[in-house]
C-alpha cells in the first residue's frame, strides 16, 4: 500500500465514526421526517399511515396560521437577537475595560445561560403575572393599573423577548469578550502612532476584526431562537390570539397534541429548510470574508 | 333546589357521622394479599389520584405486598405513550389512566372488563350511574371509575350572603354577581375560568356550549341528553357555527367583563389558587382541585365555598361535563397479567382506597359510600356536593364526545376563540373558521 493510500484509509478509519454519529443523529431524522411528511400520519387515527404526496405541503400555502407562526418568529428571532448582539457588545466592552470589580461581575453575568430554559420560563411567568407577579406588584405601588405582560399582543411578546434577552445576552457578551481579549495591541498601537480618534480605531480596527466572531454569535443565537420553544410553553401558550405562536409552538402542537404527525413533519421540513437558507448566507460571510 | 353549602352541609353531615362507616380510617384489609412479591405496571397522569399514589407510594408498596411501578406523565405525553403502546406486539404497562373523552379514542385497544366484573363477582353499583356507565361502549365495560369528576361552580357562599346574591344557576345569574362583586369588593373579580389559549379554553368552550344544551357534534339526542354509546359516521358532523356556538362565544365575551386580570392567560390550577386566594368570587373548577383550598388551613376560601353545578344558559337544564380518570387494560397485556391487573383496578378502586387518597389531597369519590363518610364528607365538602348533583341527573359527559377528533375540535375552539377574546377577530368569523377546521378533519378522516 503506497504511503498515500495508507493516509487515506488512516483518514476514512478516523473520520467514519463521526460520519456515523452525524448520519444516525442529523440526516436519518431529517431524511425520515421528510418521509413522514410525504404522508397521511397520524397516531391519533385509527387507518395505517398512507401515502400523501405533497398534499401536506400544499395545506402548509393556504394555511394562514402558518403563515402567521413564520411572521411571529421571524419578529422574535429579530428583536431578540439585534437585543442580545447590541447589549452583549455593550457588556463586553465594559468586562474588557480594566475597571475594579469586573473579575466577579463577569462571572455572575453567565449564571442566567447556566438555567434551564424551561425554569426561565416559569420564572418569568411568574412574576410578570398579573394576579401574582412581582414586577405588577411593584407596577401597582407606584399607584398604576396592573399590566396585562402576557395578554396583550405587544406587551406579550416584548415580555418573551425580554426573557430570551435575559437568558442569553451573557452568552454574546462571552463570546465577543474573548474575541476581543484575542485582538493584537500592537494593531491598536499603530492606529493610534496614526493619528486615528478613538472612534475611528473602533469602527476602522475593533469592528472588522471581531466580525468573525460577531457572525458566529449572531449564526448561532439566531438559529437558537427560532428553534425557541420553552418560553412560549411556559409564559403565553402562542397566545393572546396567535401573538406569540412562534413556528416551533405551532409543529408541537400539530405533531404532539393533535397526533398528525404528516403536517407537522411538513412544517418541520420547511423550517429546517428556511433556517439553512438562512444560516448559508451568514456562513458564506466567515468563508469568504474578503469580498466584503 | 341546585344549592350546596358547604358550611350547611357539614353541619348535617357531622350528625349524621356516626351512622355512617369510617371508611377513610381503615387500612385496606385485602391489600396485602394483592401482589404477593409481583410487580405492577401502571401509566398514570399528572392529576391528583395519582400525584397521592406517588406521594404515599411505599405505603402503598407495602400494602399491596410488592412492588408498584408507577409512571405518572403529563396529559399531552400519557396520550402519547397510550397510543404508541397500543402498537406494540406486548403491553408495558398493565394498567392505564383513561380519560373520559378518550374512551372513543382508544376503545379498540381497551378490554372489555365485563368478563372479570363477572368471574370476581365484582359490584359497581355504589358507583355514580354516570361515572360506571361512561366507560360502557357497545356493552363493553371499558375501565372502572378511579377519579371522575365533573366540571363545577365554586363560589363564595360568604360574599354571596354579604351582597344577597343567591347561589348562581344561569349564565346571567353568573355574569350579574360577578358585576355586583366586582364593583363592591375591592381586589375580587366576577369570575375565575379557563381562557388561556389552546386545550384550556377550547375545553372552556365545548363545557359552556353544553350549557345551551349542545355537543359540539351532530349526536342524537336522547330527553336532554345524547347517545354517547354508539356514534355513527353521520353524527360526526361539526355543529359549532350554530346558535348554540354564537351564543357561548358570546358568553365567553361577556364573562372577560367579570374576570380577573391576566385571563387570556389562565387554565387550570390557576384559576383555583386566584379564587382560593380571595382573587375570585367565583370559579369553574373540576370539583376533585377543590382540594388546593380545601386543604389549605390558611386559604381564606376554605370552608366558605358553595358548589353549583355548571350554571346553564337561559331555559337549557343544567349540565355538569364529567371527565377525569378511570382504569383500564390495554388488549395487548401479557394474558398471564390480566388476573393481577384485575386485582389491582379491584384495591385501587376500592372503597377504602378512595378514602385514603382523599387524606392526602384527592377530592373524589366516583363512590356512594365514601361519599356519604362523614368523615371523608368533613375533609372535602365537594364530594356531597358533588353526589348530590350525581343522584339529581346534573351530571354528564357528551358535552366531550368520545370521539377520536376530540383533541382537534378542541384544539380549533381554543385557537380561533382566543382571538375573539384578545379582540382579533369577530366571534361570527371565528366560529365559521373553527366550525370549518373540524369539518375538514372529519373528511380527512373518511367519515363522510
Amino acid at each position: 500500500m503506497s504511503q498515500k493510500s495508507e493516509a487515506r484509509w488512516t483518514a476514512t478509519v478516523l473520520v467514519s465514526p463521526a460520519v456515523l454519529v452525524l448520519v444516525l443523529l442529523n440526516i436519518f431524522p431529517i431524511a425520515f421526517a421528510v418521509y413522514i411528511s410525504l404522508r397521511h400520519w397520524s397516531l391519533a387515527s385509527p387507518n395505517p399511515p398512507r401515502f400523501a404526496g405533497d398534499f401536506n405541503f400544499a395545506e402548509l400555502l393556504v394555511d394562514d396560521r402558518f403563515f402567521n407562526s413564520l411572521w411571529v418568529s421571524g419578529t422574535f428571532v429579530t428583536l431578540g437577537v439585534v437585543i442580545q448582539l447590541l447589549l452583549g457588545f455593550a457588556l463586553a466592552f465594559v468586562f474588557n475595560s480594566k475597571l475594579r470589580g469586573l473579575d466577579t461581575l463577569r462571572r455572575l453575568s453567565l449564571l442566567p445561560i447556566m438555567t434551564m430554559p424551561l425554569v426561565v420560563g416559569l420564572v418569568w411567568f411568574y412574576m410578570l403575572n398579573e394576579n401574582f407577579g412581582v414586577i405588577n406588584w411593584f407596577v401597582t405601588l407606584f399607584g398604576s393599573e396592573r399590566l396585562p405582560f402576557l395578554t396583550e399582543r405587544t406587551l406579550a411578546m416584548l415580555s418573551i423577548v425580554l426573557a430570551d434577552v435575559w437568558q442569553w445576552t451573557p452568552f454574546v457578551t462571552l463570546v465577543i469578550f474573548a474575541a476581543l481579549q484575542s485582538l493584537p495591541e500592537y494593531v491598536f498601537e499603530a492606529g493610534r502612532m496614526d493619528g486615528l480618534t478613538e472612534r475611528e480605531i473602533f469602527f476602522r480596527i475593533t469592528l472588522p476584526m471581531l466580525r468573525p466572531a460577531i457572525i458566529v454569535v449572531l449564526i448561532i443565537r439566531a438559529i437558537d431562537a427560532f428553534r425557541m420553544i420553552e418560553l412560549i410553553f411556559m409564559m403565553t401558550k402562542g397566545g393572546p390570539g396567535g401573538a406569540t405562536e412562534v413556528l416551533p409552538w405551532y409543529i408541537y402542537t400539530t405533531g404532539f397534541l393533535s397526533l398528525d404527525l404528516g403536517y407537522a413533519a411538513a412544517m418541520a421540513v420547511t423550517m429546517i429548510i428556511l433556517v439553512t437558507l438562512a444560516a448559508q448566507v451568514f456562513v458564506r460571510q466567515i468563508a469568504d470574508p474578503g469580498k466584503n | 333546589m341546585l344549592h350546596f353549602n358547604s358550611s350547611n352541609r357539614l353541619r348535617h353531615l357531622a350528625l349524621a357521622a356516626g351512622a355512617v362507616g369510617v371508611l377513610g380510617a381503615a387500612t385496606p384489609a385485602l391489600a396485602d394479599t394483592v401482589l404477593e412479591g409481583e410487580t405492577i405496571r401502571i401509566l398514570g397522569i399528572g392529576d391528583p389520584v395519582f400525584q397521592v399514589m406517588q406521594k404515599i407510594h411505599g405505603e402503598l408498596e407495602e400494602m399491596a405486598g410488592g412492588t408498584v411501578q408507577l409512571d405518572v406523565r403529563p396529559f399531552d405525553v400519557l396520550r402519547q405513550q397510550v397510543l404508541l403502546n397500543a402498537q406494540n406486539d406486548l403491553s408495558n404497562y398493565d394498567l392505564i389512566a383513561v380519560d373520559l373523552p378518550q374512551f372513543g379514542e382508544y376503545m379498540s385497544f381497551l378490554t372489555d372488563l365485563n368478563p372479570l366484573i363477572e368471574a370476581n363477582g365484582y359490584d359497581g353499583s355504589d358507583f355514580h350511574d354516570v361515572a360506571w356507565t361512561g366507560a360502557q361502549f357497545d356493552g363493553a365495560q371499558l375501565g372502572v371509575p378511579l377519579q371522575p369528576h365533573p366540571e363545577i361552580m365554586a363560589y363564595r357562599s360568604d360574599i354571596f350572603e354579604k351582597y344577597g346574591l343567591d347561589a348562581p344557576q344561569t349564565h346571567a345569574d353568573v355574569l350579574a354577581a360577578g358585576a355586583t362583586i366586582q364593583a363592591n369588593e375591592p381586589g375580587m373579580s366576577g369570575v375565575c375560568w379557563n381562557a388561556a389559549r389552546g386545550t384550556a379554553l377550547g375545553q372552556t368552550f365545548i363545557m359552556n356550549m353544553g350549557d345551551f344544551g349542545a355537543a359540539p357534534i351532530d349526536m342524537e339526542k336522547i330527553g336532554d341528553d345524547f347517545n354517547m354509546g354508539n356514534i355513527q359516521p353521520e353524527n360526526m358532523r361539526p355543529t359549532i357555527d350554530t346558535e348554540a356556538g354564537a351564543g357561548t362565544a358570546a358568553y365567553l365575551e361577556a364573562l372577560m367583563d367579570v374576570s380577573p386580570p391576566g385571563i387570556l392567560n389562565m387554565a387550570w390550577d390557576e384559576r383555583v389558587r386566584v379564587f382560593a386566594q380571595g382573587g375570585c368570587a367565583m370559579t369553574y373548577i373540576w370539583s376533585g382541585r377543590s382540594a388546593i383550598y380545601e386543604l389549605d388551613e390558611s386559604a381564606p376560601a376554605r370552608g366558605n365555598v358553595g358548589y353549583v353545578p355548571h350554571p346553564s344558559a337561559d331555559g337549557s337544564p343544567n349540565r355538569s361535563t364529567l371527565g377525569g380518570w378511570y382504569l383500564s387494560i390495554p388488549t395487548n397485556i401479557d394474558p398471564d397479567r390480566v388476573d393481577l391487573a384485575w386485582k389491582v383496578i379491584e384495591w385501587l378502586t376500592s372503597a377504602d382506597m378512595i378514602a385514603e387518597y382523599t387524606k392526602h389531597g384527592n377530592c373524589v369519590s366516583p363512590r356512594k359510600s365514601v361519599s356519604q363518610d362523614a368523615e371523608v364528607a368533613a375533609r372535602c365538602p365537594s364530594i356531597p356536593a358533588v353526589d348530590q348533583m350525581s343522584a339529581d341527573g346534573f351530571i354528564a359527559g357528551w358535552q366531550r364526545p368520545p370521539v377520536p377528533e376530540i383533541q382537534k375540535i378542541v384544539d380549533a375552539l381554543g385557537t380561533e376563540m382566543h382571538q375573539v377574546l384578545s379582540g382579533d377577530k369577530s366571534s361570527a368569523d371565528a366560529l365559521a373558521e373553527a366550525h370549518r377546521l373540524v369539518d375538514r378533519e372529519m373528511q380527512k378522516a373518511g367519515y363522510y
